[in-house]
């Protein structure tokens, strides 16, 4: 038998009824409202508004719990994996470069050999669990002991790259890299995992790949190439630049500019080698022996560095000073630079199909004449006047000349830098006028082309020697 | 006659129900009235309602038992006074009747005040006799 009850009150929320059994239960508002002192039955489940509550809150209560329990399994996690995950990499290069990926107790998590040296200096087991300092200075006193840091100018940088992987915050301090007795430029970029991606998409180091990005942003192109097989100090050095002016160290090392240490010594003779398997022998060996005393060059160096605009490099005049800078003034050069350094370029390419290609610039008496005339398939093309210049630059900066570049190697390159097939063109006129005197001139035939053409010209001699028996036999016999 | 006899009848027996439909319904109206007055009475002793169902007690024989103590408070018109006067239940008095601890009588304070305003106040006639706690056998 159902249970009634008299309702006491009606509210907004609930109809609050006295029930039989002398209880007071709050019930939910049924379909049909009931008056004020009704007497209504009241189910025996006893659907009241409390155990509504009750389950609601136990339903919800029961979410809510899980989802905090939830959150604080993710924390734990986290908590647990916060000092396992790495996050940071740092990439140290000095010629043994290593990745470290550091983990959030500042350890070392992996560590990374980038190249053989880095096998050899030591390995990956010595590195891992040390305090990231300890493992720095670590690498760094064996790579001294090596003889990879040194006081010469390719052996005094240390580069650094650091990718904070935004889990947790680690500040590299370089300072702490190096103790008291220890002179090496540092030099610390910032990178970002994009830039991880983009170095290992084009087989470069972390801190290699920086050093490409910052030469772009110069307005320098280094030679992927050349980064990819050598140190950066000496791929700069090579490409013409001097480092510590590069990464605006130069005011702290004045007193290697005004007097000339072993470094600057070094970066001469780079250079020379450079030069001298470029020009043609005889100026080679010239140049070889007309090395002069080192106070003499440095005398030079400061003569130049006074006439020369003054935002230029160190490397660059240390160039200029040299008895025969003809292909070292080629590389790297900004346009002010070629102007005053070239004083004529004349490159006059024949391809096949009665095309051709000139350049020619002449920088008489700082009245600079530039001309380029393209004949090729794609129609023809004239440029005059500043347009000419820049193009002209544009070609000379790409044209990158580097030491073991030889004729044919700088055909090739003229060749690429032109967008020419390899066998398309025939022969190749050369001459590069320095404002010291020093010429450059040569010409040149394509092998390729030759090797080609050869068998056809000698079957249409053959013909024409059968022609020419064939008549004189005639001729006879008449 | 007959007919007009019947239909007398007839009319009497309509005004008979209609009469005891209108006191039905002047009789919930007047219960109506008195439930209004009642739950403003119960505010005057700071007690709403809505509350009441927390305070019920839970076992069968503690309300049984609560009711009786509610009805018999009637019986004491001196107790009566002193709850209208002060608002509280005279707890030492009712201890003498009741049988039962000071800390049950103050643990259901409000219950036992919203049973004995129902029993004892002469306003809520229509709500004493509509009440039943038959299921408890009171």
């Amino acid at each position: 038998m159902m249970m009634h009850g008299i309702v006491m009150k009606i509210t907004e929320q609930c109809i609050i009824v006295l029930c039989e059994d002398g209880k007071f239960r709050n019930l939910p508002h049924p379909p049909v409202m009931p008056k004020l002192g009704d007497t209504i039955p009241v189910p025996d489940a006893e659907i009241t508004i409390k155990r509504r509550r009750w389950r609601r809150l136990q339903k919800y209560g029961g979410l809510a719990a899980a989802l905090l329990l939830l959150c604080g399994i993710t924390a734990l996690f986290k908590l647990i994996e916060i000092p396992a995950q790495p996050v940071a990499l740092v990439a140290i290069d000095i010629n043994p470069g290593f990745e470290l990926f550091v983990d959030g107790k500042g350890k070392i998590k992996k560590a990374v050999p980038v190249n053989d040296d880095a096998n050899w200096i030591i390995s990956e087991q010595q590195l891992i669990g040390k305090e990231f300092y300890a493992a720095v200075r670590l690498i760094i006193n064996k790579a001294e002991e090596q003889g990879y840091l040194g006081t010469q100018a390719d052996k005094r940088w240390i580069w650094v790259s650091v990718v904070d992987f935004g889990q947790s915050s680690f500040d590299v301090d370089v300072n702490k890299f190096i103790s008291g007795n220890q002179n090496y430029e540092i030099e610390r970029f910032d990178a970002n995992e994009q830039q991880m991606e983009q170095a290992k998409k084009a087989g470069l180091t972390l801190n290699k790949y920086m050093v490409y990005e910052r030469a772009k942003q110069k307005g320098i192109e280094l030679d992927v190439e050349e980064l990819r097989s050598h140190s950066i100090a000496s791929s700069l050095i090579r490409a013409g630049i001097n480092p510590e002016q590069f990464f605006g160290k130069s005011s702290e090392k004045s007193s290697h500019e005004a007097k000339p240490s072993d470094d600057t010594q070094n970066v001469v003779q780079s250079v020379q080698t450079d030069t001298a398997s470029v020009l043609p022998k005889r100026q080679s060996n010239e140049q070889i022996g007309a090395k002069k005393p080192v106070a003499e060059q440095s005398e030079k160096k400061q003569r130049v560095t006074k006439d020369s605009n003054e935002n230029h490099s160190a490397t660059e005049h240390v160039v200029k000073a040299q008895p025969k800078p003809a292909v070292q003034e080629m590389e790297n050069p900004p346009p002010e630079q070629e102007k005053a350094g070239i004083r004529k370029f004349e490159l006059s390419v024949t391809l096949d199909q009665e095309q051709e290609v000139k350049l020619v610039y002449k920088n008489k008496k700082d009245q600079i004449e530039a001309k380029v005339e393209k004949e090729t398939a794609q129609g023809k093309e004239r440029l005059q006047g500043e347009q000419a210049v820049q193009y002209i630059n544009g070609v000379i900066r790409k044209l990158r000349l580097t030491e073991k570049m030889d004729k044919l190697a700088l055909a090739e390159r003229i060749s690429s830098v032109l967008n020419f097939r390899k066998d398309q063109w025939k022969e190749m006129e050369v001459e590069i006028e320095l404002s010291n005197g020093e010429t450059l001139e040569f010409e040149l035939k394509n092998s390729i082309r030759d090797e080609e053409e050869t068998p056809h010209e000698e079957e249409w001699e053959e013909e024409e020697r059968k022609k020419e028996k064939e008549s004189s036999e005639k001729d006879d016999d008449e | 006659m007959l007919d007009n006899n019947d239909e007398v009848e007839l009319t009497a027996g309509e005004i008979a129900s209609s009469l005891e439909i209108y006191a039905q319904q002047e009789s919930a109206a007047a219960l109506a009235q008195e439930l209004t007055l009642y739950d403003e009475r119960l505010r005057e002793y700071g007690i709403r309602l809505e509350e009441l169902e927390e305070c019920s007690p839970s076992h069968r024989d503690a309300r049984k038992q609560l009711i009786q103590i509610a009805k018999r408070f009637c019986d004491y018109p001196e107790m009566k006074l002193y709850l209208e006067r002060t608002k509280q239940l005279p707890l030492k008095e009712m201890m003498q009747y009741a049988g039962v601890s000071k800390k049950t009588l103050e643990r259901n304070r409000k219950y036992l005040i919203a049973l004995i305003l129902i029993f004892s106040c002469d306003e809520f006639v229509h709500i004493r006799n509509t009440v039943s706690f038959s299921e408890i056998g009171e």
